[in-house]
């Protein structure tokens, strides 16, 4: 087929517009950032009723407009530095720690006696703890068997090294 | 230090909210890292530090059995160990605060409940989407409050530079 000249112009500025207007929009569009915060009232207890109309933001001191404000939804990496001299003192609050996570974290575990040691990468759930650091972080790994013996652990766990 | 450098290394992932927890009763080794590094480091990895230390953490390492140096190396071993407790104290303290988390000290009876406040606050954080004025850059300062009486809003104090 032969196409002439001003059909050829009009087919090409058709095109191009259509290639360069997605982009024009998107240029339009405000930047938005999504911020993670926690309120606490008094006592230090979370509050969990909070509107977006009661929350004032601003950067760079200028006033940010707030266009949603919802509870967090997205999973968390934790990564935990213990570095307790060996002694093992933080077993317990860090098993109860790791409980009230469990299925919303993945958990990665440094300890230190004299130097940092990885003792864990990030998994999920205690099973996927290795068996590095068996030594000096034994309380570290400690921890972990705790919590595996919770009631009301994942069944993965139980198949757990 | 070290480990705090390291954690924000492999902590920052893409769909996960990164946070660093330390537990701590104190004694680390001196370190020659600068705090103010180690603080960038841990805004730039976007996560929020929590730190967990028993009474008596904070106290400077005492000093070891000096035998066979100068007086003079001894005096430097004592600045490097000042200036370590520093900058230990710099990024426990102010890098917390400023990551949206916060600096706890505990004792035995009050650690567990300690960290289960924590777990509560994570699992209770709000995500806000906010639209950014123009002229704003990343790592600028992010000011978070509430007109609720009695309530108080823990938030990072600069923008995420991602």
């Amino acid at each position: 087929m032969r196409l002439f000249p001003r059909q050829l112009l009009v087919t090409c500025a058709i095109g191009g517009a259509g290639l360069l207007a997605p982009s024009a929009v998107i240029a339009r569009q405000p930047k938005t950032q999504t911020l993670y915060m926690t309120a606490l009232d008094k006592q230090g207890v979370p509050i969990t009723d909070l509107e977006a109309g009661e929350i004032e933001a601003k950067a760079g001191g200028k006033a940010m407009e707030i266009v949603r404000m919802q509870p967090a939804q997205m999973p968390f990496r934790v990564a935990v530095i213990v570095s307790d001299a060996g002694i093992g003192g933080f077993q317990q609050g860090l098993a109860n720690f790791m409980q009230k996570l469990l299925g919303k974290a993945e958990f990665g575990l440094i300890s230190v006696v004299t130097q940092p040691e990885v003792v864990s990468e990030f998994f999920a759930t205690p099973s996927g703890v290795s068996a590095r650091g068996a030594g000096r972080a034994g309380p570290v790994r400690r921890s972990w068997k705790r919590f595996r013996r919770r009631p009301g652990a994942l069944p993965a766990m139980a198949a757990g090294p | 230090m070290e480990a705090i450098q390291e954690a924000t290394r492999g902590v920052a992932g893409d769909g996960r909210r990164p946070v660093i927890l330390v537990l701590r009763v104190g004694g680390e080794a001196v370190t020659t890292l600068d705090g103010n590094d180690v603080q960038e480091d841990l805004r730039k990895s976007g996560a929020v530090l929590y730190v967990v230390s028993t009474v008596g953490a904070q106290r400077p390492n005492a000093p070891s059995a000096r035998t066979g140096i100068s007086n003079e190396q001894a005096q430097m071993q004592d600045a490097d160990n000042a200036n370590s407790t520093l900058n230990v104290q710099q990024v426990l303290g102010d890098g917390s605060k400023d990551s949206g988390g916060r600096h706890d000290q505990v004792i035995s009876t009050t650690l567990v409940p300690a960290l289960e406040r924590i777990a509560d606050e994570l699992l209770s954080q709000y995500a806000l989407t906010c639209v950014l004025p123009n002229g704003v850059r990343p790592n600028d300062k992010l000011s978070i409050s509430t007109k609720r009486k009695n309530a108080k809003i823990q938030a990072p104090a600069r923008l995420p530079t991602r």
